[in-house]
């Protein structure tokens, strides 16, 4: 998608503190929206600096790809909140902004500044967004939790690999630090609706993300599979409908989905009608999906003889939902993600071009903008300062000596 | 946010055509803000999350399924024969009282029943309407049926998910439903402050497959700078360790995550662990070669998990400052004291399945639990309802509808 020059969110200030990905996300897409974000790192960096990946393995902090993807377009600062001038500093930029959005844990608010109430005492129209582990209250609001913990905590791990027949395996996490990505999704939202709230009313709004519960908001039918159906659910457990699964083909993996009878005729007009298919254990879903152990074997016959590529399109020309199980280099290369722009280029100094996920929706408007590289760290701190809070150039050298900024 | 009052989208009023998950959960998340979300329905063309298991005490019923019944609180439900003309005016006499219009129709499905944005932009210039497709609007599979499942193995992300060397695993849940649908509403409300501010309206061309890559940037960089594929490391972390689901004692599902990031967390698990030679083991001297032997480390981590309680486990590390917590199954969560106490768990009165759990809200507003104000409707529940408020109808009116086949 081009760039549009006018984002949706123009005029929005956001100030961002913390470190890792959930706030950080939630913050890039708003600045993907025309917002400006002024993000606060510590003095030695966002943590997400030293987790790359790194061209050439080469560790950088000016050249995490995790990094920069979460940054891209935002102003950077640095200071150090532990510090109660740092934290005077934060106070000042806040009275400029429209947004606040962090995760800091609860349990270290106090010690840097943000707690939320004392902030909306001063300034009663600001929006605060924060994300907690287990939110900031509660018996588990203390607690410490990564990504994966949370993953685990809200039960999504427990199912996955739904199906599985190795009970000495644990249950899955998924790639990456999902519990993150997912909180900044439910942030992002959560900051725009407060922000028309506030425009709308004058108020500002506290809002505090669970990661646990974003978590356990999207186990698709398999919390009701308990307080529906009675049933404690486990990736030993199966939930099938019909034929689902990944296949394989001659050169790599395919996954293929047919629940509804029309589904399942479309399939087998792609496999050419295979005479086990007349057998009365496949006549319809249930009988399927009981029989997939049967099943399973005799349709990875017919798609091993199959290319990805060329099995893929055939799913497609018959519409049988279907999909490769592409590699990053794969879906790097894919020809609808090429033609629809779903990557983009991107200009990093000092790392050149680089390819990274575009616009997550995309307006009729325009007004998706893919603004600048990440900040290098703390390169705004004396612009922003000056700019917003008047503070003279004489004064930074104090404040660098006493390892403020 | 007032009590009961008003809230960030109230006097928002969204029309939702659509359905399975990725767009019931975006319009949930609009109705949890305070919007009016009318999910129009057919029972010729029943959801398929009122016709899968499970259902209310395992007896079916299309107001007894729990998929429906999660995921559509707080919305009102209306019938609408959409083939049938009469229906089909009723559905653009409610799009002009409308400010969002969703749907999530194979391609070219809502245009061909008359519902797409050309026609529905002239009925309400300022319409706010959002199409969403496991592809996208535009390129070479903008017409697949849009499965989340499938867009998870197209995106990359299956391909990185799995345990080591073994094959690569599906997700467990369709991932990219409900990250689209939360992701869909706040596309939603960025295009209601642009038209607060401009009076106009828009289009979004919401697909699945981009939330997702959008998720992935981590494993797609790790190609695009390195020219090599992510691992499939299961529960542990590329730099971390340990970092890792460890077994306890008791059944096959008896699981606790563990892990330590700094020296001072590191310090903290061996002082619990109470293996006083595990600090000062020269395997795991460092960061690093705690990270270069974790085969090691997890072996002996585990000999002390499987002799213990995961929660007794959790408590005791967490009481050293250690990131702890067991893997949770669907009945831990059902019953944990932690969600019942912040309001997260969920108990409203509906009329076919009474009083039975269900997720509530992720997040607190003011330092309180948001609200769930109803349970998920009846098929057709709010008919005539919405449409004597809404068209101001006469029951004589609705009769009539009614009779001709419109509202089935």
């Amino acid at each position: 998608m081009a760039a549009s020059n006018t984002g949706l969110l123009n005029g929005l200030t956001v100030v961002e503190c913390g470190e890792g990905i959930a706030a950080s996300f939630a913050a890039r897409m708003m600045a993907d929206l025309g917002a400006q974000v002024i993000k606060i790192e510590p003095l030695q960096g966002d943590v997400t600096r030293s987790r790359g990946p790194f061209p050439g393995d080469r560790p950088d902090p000016e050249k995490s790809g995790l990094f920069i993807y979460l940054n891209a377009g935002k102003l950077g600062v640095k200071i150090d909140l532990s510090q109660p001038e740092g934290r005077a500093l934060l106070m000042g930029l806040l009275g400029g902004a429209d947004v606040l959005i962090h995760n800091v844990h609860p349990a270290d608010r106090e010690a840097m500044g943000l707690v939320s109430e004392r902030i909306a005492a001063v300034y009663p129209r600001l929006v605060i967004t924060t994300v907690s582990p287990f939110g900031d209250s509660g018996p588990y609001g203390k607690w410490r939790a990564c990504s994966m913990n949370l993953v685990h905590g809200g039960g999504w791990a427990f199912l996955t690999p739904l199906g599985s027949t190795h009970p000495e395996l644990p249950p899955l996490k998924i790639f990456g630090q999902q519990a993150d990505f997912l909180a900044g999704c439910f942030a992002y939202y959560a900051s725009l609706a407060a922000y028309r709230y506030r425009e709308q009313t004058g108020k500002g709004q506290l809002t505090d993300v669970s990661q646990q519960e974003c978590v356990a908001s999207i186990l698709e039918v398999h919390f009701m599979r308990y307080t529906y159906g009675g049933r404690e659910i486990s990736r030993l457990d199966e939930y099938r409908t019909g034929v689902s699964g990944i296949f394989d083909c001659a050169d790599g993996q395919v996954y293929i989905l047919a629940h509804e009878e029309g589904e399942w005729a479309r399939l087998l007009e792609v496999l050419e009608h295979p005479q086990w298919a007349a057998d009365e254990s496949f006549k319809d879903s249930p009988s399927r999906a009981r029989n997939h152990a049967a099943l399973t074997p005799l349709l990875q016959q017919c798609t091993r003889r199959w290319t990805v590529d060329d099995f893929f399109a055939a799913c497609r020309r018959r519409n049988v939902i279907c999909a490769p199980i592409n590699t990053m280099q794969r879906a790097c290369t894919d020809p609808h993600l090429r033609e629809r722009g779903c990557l983009v280029p991107f200009d990093q100094p000092g790392v050149g071009e680089l390819t990274m996920p575009g616009p997550p929706s995309r307006f009729s408007t325009g007004g998706w903008i893919q603004r600048g590289p990440a900040p290098a760290l703390g390169q705004d701190t004396e612009a922003i300062l000056r700019e917003r809070l008047g503070i003279a150039p004489g004064e930074f050298d104090a404040l660098r000596a006493r390892e403020v900024i | 946010m007032e009590p009961g009052g008003r809230r960030p989208l109230s006097g928002i009023r969204v029309l939702d055509f659509s359905w399975v998950w990725a767009g019931p959960f975006c319009t949930m998340q609009l109705a949890h803000m305070g919007a009016e979300v009318i999910r129009v329905e057919s029972a010729s063309r029943l959801c398929t999350s009122r016709r899968i298991p499970p259902f209310a005490d395992n007896v079916q019923g299309i107001n007894r399924a729990g998929y429906f019944n999660q995921n559509n609180q707080d919305k009102r439900s209306i019938t609408l024969n959409l083939r049938n003309p009469q229906g089909l005016a009723v559905a653009h006499d409610l799009v002009r009282r409308c400010d969002i219009v969703t749907e999530n129709f194979a391609a070219g499905v809502i245009e061909r029943m008359g519902l797409g944005y050309e026609t529905l932009s002239k009925l309400r210039p300022d319409l706010i309407m959002l199409s969403m497709s496991g592809f996208g609007r535009s390129g070479p599979y903008r017409s697949l049926p849009g499965y989340g499942p499938a867009v998870s193995a197209l995106s990359g992300f299956v391909s990185a998910t799995g345990f080591g060397d073994e094959a690569p695993e599906l997700l467990g849940v369709s991932y990219a439903d409900p990250s689209t649908g939360v992701l869909a509403a706040a596309a939603i409300v960025a295009a209601l402050i642009n038209r607060d501010r401009t009076g106009a309206g828009m289009y979004i061309d919401q697909s699945l497959l981009e939330p997702a890559l959008a998720m992935l940037a981590e494993g797609l960089l790790e190609y695009v700078m390195t020219g090599r594929e992510p691992r499939r490391i299961a529960n542990r972390d590329p730099l971390i360790a340990p970092h890792n689901c460890y077994r306890c004692r008791g059944d096959v599902n008896q699981w606790v995550t563990i892990a330590a990031a700094t020296e001072q967390e590191w310090r903290s698990l061996c002082r619990v662990i109470g293996n006083d030679g595990l600090a000062g083991d020269p395997r795991f001297a460092s960061a690093a070669m705690r990270k270069r032997n974790e085969d090691a480390l997890d072996e002996i981590i585990t000999t002390w998990t499987a002799a213990h309680d995961r929660w007794d486990i959790t408590r005791r590390l967490q009481d050293a400052g250690v990131c702890a917590f067991p893997s949770m199954s669907n009945k831990d969560l059902a019953h944990d004291p932690h969600l019942r106490h912040r309001g997260f768990l969920i108990e409203n009165e509906h009329r076919e399945v009474g009083r039975r759990i269900h997720l509530g809200v992720p997040y607190t507003i003011n330092d309180k639990p948001v609200e769930v104000t109803r349970p998920a409707p009846l098929l057709g529940a709010d008919t005539d309802a919405v449409l004597t408020q809404l068209l101001g109808l006469t029951p004589g009116q609705i009769d009539r509808l009614r009779s001709s086949g419109a509202l089935e």
